[in-house]
């Protein structure tokens, strides 16, 4: 089943995106971009170019780079649109029947045909990413579009190799993105600020359909304008501060033109930006350095008046499908601009309601084709409900920590094993407390079930491996078993209600997390400290016992010493004090370890503080209480 | 009616039939998906590790596009003769060197001069000029089609590997 491209074909930028594993993903171009620019050429080498290289050559082949190619899909020679552009364009645009051609490199194209070399585009990158043929797709257009400008896109779409399955609506494909297909008798509104235009809708959704129930806007308004009002601050900004007219300076506008772009992306999620271009210019007196603060208040001084103007379309919207604009459930946001915080903020006060904002409002779009051609293809419907374990799944550990196996929002079925050893010489067996909950401590945790596996062969301890996995069926029936690695053994428990918890309960365990998770976060570095002195005191005798005769009586005597001081606070509660303690001990008994050529074992507390990390030591009755 | 019924039984005859072709499909589908997934996200990983050179590289260059605009001011005049003058310039010099060496340590390396052909996928086109100097256009062999190329380097390109970081901004000619 091959996939069905969904298209957002935008005025200066187009996307793309597919439905994978039931999810819209975008997919990036060749150049490795999200969005790919709505740009064709023929460079002088006679060579077709599409996209982002189209757009580099833009200016030494102004009349032969095709743009805004969707401003005159479908139209007739003698619609005022394409008057104006006439005007406006650098390209050529010539009358060809009713309808124009655009020339480029000498030739006559239609709309139709420029708008397929961006799809053809589309479609070869979709495919050298995708690793397959791409034959279908869903494209959209906007609301206000007409019967003539859908048939020249969905042509277009054809002469670029694709069966156009759909032809839907952007204010339709934005709300499909966010799921509001399934809100029945909701009314939408959906606020498109892109690079260059400006669109409104208001959306009704019924029981099987998104019907537009008006549509406003302003065909040329979007990011440039917000862009051209930073740029015009910065020049008069200079010219008062150095007497120098930046605008006349082409190379110094383009830094400029960057400048102000970035500046404005920064100001969405900053309060002050620097704009800090050295060696800008220069003049009789030497090299001049652009260097200026701009604030997001200024910013939106720059520009309120452009984001103010922007609702009297919704007004005008509102008016046409004769609603309250308390009757709008949902404000949908499409468009690089509206991730401006003054035009969430002038959208929200205007509603009284936030707007949608979480997906992509750049892919929103091309996300909701997606989704459409998932809906056509059947692919969204046929996902299988993957279930998670609502809470993490672990046992109980040396000094009542409880150590997680499982995360919680694990997709189940699924298992995951560690291996564990014990806590004291001699050790025969383990007891196993399988645990559920956030929390660091095991006594803070959910028990659900307990069992001893014994039969250990006496040993020092770390040295036993246990394995401990954990196993989750496709149905949430937790199996946790235990096996001695050395002698085979091994013991076992299932456990149906690892996720039969009510939702209150699941909720309750979370928050109940969430509010102790710094004391908890405490409380286990204590009882970190705690394992790490008791690992170091143990590892210091043993090496005392072992060194024998190869230390003298004092050595022996000072690290003994340092033993029993570690040993009076370690069980308190001062964790500064066990660090001290055992900061203490580890020198001492380095001393004695480099005296007894043994190499680094055992001596310097690395294998201490190692120790709790790899081989947990499982806690036992006797360690604990 | 009693055609309703016999296709009824039939239909339950085939289901668990049906219904195991389908799990099992769905089984090899599921093990399709993450096989295709796990190879993904080795892309996936390669390119992110591309992604974060990219981006600490892009934050860099402009930083050093800026250095090269200080040494193309230096003042002479001022620095002749003297030596303390000259000195602070040659150290602001390798400083500039420095940073340059560490951006093709991270990978990156430059490219783009005066006189190369003019490239979109390799060059962004900020202006054009009027030829002034002698040297020949390059041309299409044969076509006797003048072809735009590099008069000035307002900025070099910089790429690692094969891809392009940030395109040259050049100057070509009309």
């Amino acid at each position: 089943m091959s996939k069905i491209l969904g298209i957002d074909l935008g005025t200066t930028n187009s996307c793309m995106s597919i439905i994978e594993g039931g999810q819209p993903k975008v997919l990036e171009n060749r150049e490795g971009a999200r969005t790919t620019p709505s740009v064709v050429a023929m460079t002088k080498s006679g060579e077709r170019v599409v996209g982002t290289p189209a757009k580099r050559q833009a200016v030494t082949n102004a009349e032969s780079t095709l743009y805004s190619i969707k401003r005159l899909i479908g139209r007739r020679f003698d619609d005022p649109e394409v008057q104006r552009d006439l005007k406006m364009m650098p390209y050529k645009i010539v009358k060809r029947g009713d309808g124009i051609a655009v020339v480029m490199a000498g030739k006559e194209y239609t709309p139709e045909e420029v708008s397929a070399m961006v799809l053809a585009k589309l479609k070869s990158d979709a495919e050298e990413k995708l690793g397959e043929k791409v034959t279908q797709a869903v494209i959209t257009v906007p609301a206000y579009f007409d019967d003539a400008q859908r048939n020249a896109t969905k042509v277009a779409g054809e002469i670029a190799g694709l069966e156009v399955l759909r032809i839907i609506n952007e204010p339709t494909a934005a709300a499909l993105a966010y799921g509001f297909d399934r809100k029945k008798g909701e009314q939408i509104m959906v606020y498109d600020l892109g690079g260059g235009t400006f669109d409104v809708s208001v959306l009704d959704v019924s029981s099987d359909t998104v019907e537009v129930k008006s549509t406003n806007g302003d065909t040329h308004l979007g990011g440039d304008d917000f862009d051209r009002r930073v740029i015009d601050w910065i020049v008069d900004e200079f010219r008062k501060q150095e007497g120098i007219d930046l605008g006349k300076d082409p190379l110094a506008l383009q830094r400029i033109k960057d400048a102000a772009e970035r500046a404005k992306i920064e100001l969405s999620t900053s309060q002050t930006t620097e704009i800090n271009q050295p060696f800008i210019t220069s003049d009789a007196n030497g090299p001049k350095h652009l260097a200026l603060t701009l604030s997001r208040a200024k910013l939106e001084e720059l520009v309120h008046d452009l984001v103010e103007n922007t609702l009297i379309p919704v007004r005008r919207a509102l008016e046409d499908a004769k609603m309250d604009k308390g009757a709008i459930n949902e404000i949908v946001m499409v468009g690089g601009m509206t991730r401006m915080p003054l035009v969430q903020k002038t959208v929200e006060d205007f509603f009284g309601k936030k707007p949608n904002i979480t997906v992509n409002p750049d892919e929103v779009v091309a996300i909701g084709a997606a989704v459409q051609g998932g809906v056509l293809q059947g692919e969204v419907k046929d996902v299988l409900l993957l279930d998670v374990t609502p809470l993490s799944l672990g046992i109980e550990t040396m000094g009542g920590v409880s150590t997680r196996l499982i995360e919680r929002n694990t997709t189940i079925p699924t298992s995951k094993s560690q291996i564990f050893s014990t806590a004291a010489d001699n050790q025969n067996t383990v007891e196993i407390h399988v645990l559920q909950g956030e929390r660091e401590m095991a006594a803070d945790n959910k028990t659900l079930g307990r069992f001893t596996l014994s039969g250990i062969p006496m040993a020092p301890r770390g040295v036993p491996q246990v394995e401990v996995k954990f196993d989750i069926d496709a149905n949430g029936i937790l199996n946790v078993s235990a096996t001695d690695k050395g002698t085979g053994k091994s013991q076992q428990i299932t456990i149906t209600a690892s996720t039969g918890l009510s939702k209150d309960e699941v909720e309750r365990m979370k928050k109940d997390a969430e509010l102790h998770a710094e004391e908890d976060k405490k409380k286990k570095e204590m009882i970190e400290h705690r394992n790490l002195a008791d690992t170091m005191i143990y590892t210091a005798e043993k090496m005392l016992k072992d060194a024998g005769d190869k230390v003298s009586a004092d050595e022996k005597k000072e690290v003994e010493d340092k033993i029993v001081a570690l040993k009076a606070v370690k069980d308190g509660d001062d964790h500064e004090a066990i660090k001290k303690a055992a900061d203490e001990l580890s020198t001492v008994a380095q001393k004695v370890g480099a005296k007894m050529y043994q190499g680094p074992q055992g001596a310097d507390g690395t294998q201490g503080s190692d120790c709790p990390k790899n081989d947990e030591p499982i806690d036992t009755k006797a360690e604990e209480k | 009616m009693s055609d309703e019924k016999e296709e009824e039984t039939m239909d339950e005859q085939a289901a668990p039939v049906d219904k195991s072709a389908e799990y099992l499909a769905g089984w090899k589908r599921a093990l399709a998906d993450y096989d295709n997934l796990k190879k993904d996200l080795g892309r996936e990983r390669g390119d992110m590790r591309l992604a974060a050179a990219a981006d600490a590289v892009m934050r860099l260059v402009p930083v050093l596009d800026n250095f090269d605009a200080a040494m193309k001011h230096v003042p002479n005049a001022a620095g002749c003769g003297d030596p303390a003058y000259q000195g602070w310039v040659t150290g602001i010099g390798y400083i500039r060197t420095q940073l340059e060496n560490a951006l093709k340590e991270m990978g990156a390396e430059p490219y783009g001069k005066v006189g190369d052909a003019f490239d979109a996928n390799l060059h962004d086109a900020v202006g054009e000029r009027g030829q002034t100097d002698e040297s020949p256009l390059l041309s299409k062999e044969g076509s006797g089609v003048v072809l735009p190329r590099i008069v000035e380097l307002v900025a070099r390109g910089w790429k690692i590997g094969d891809k392009i970081i940030r395109p040259a901004k050049v100057i070509v000619n009309k």
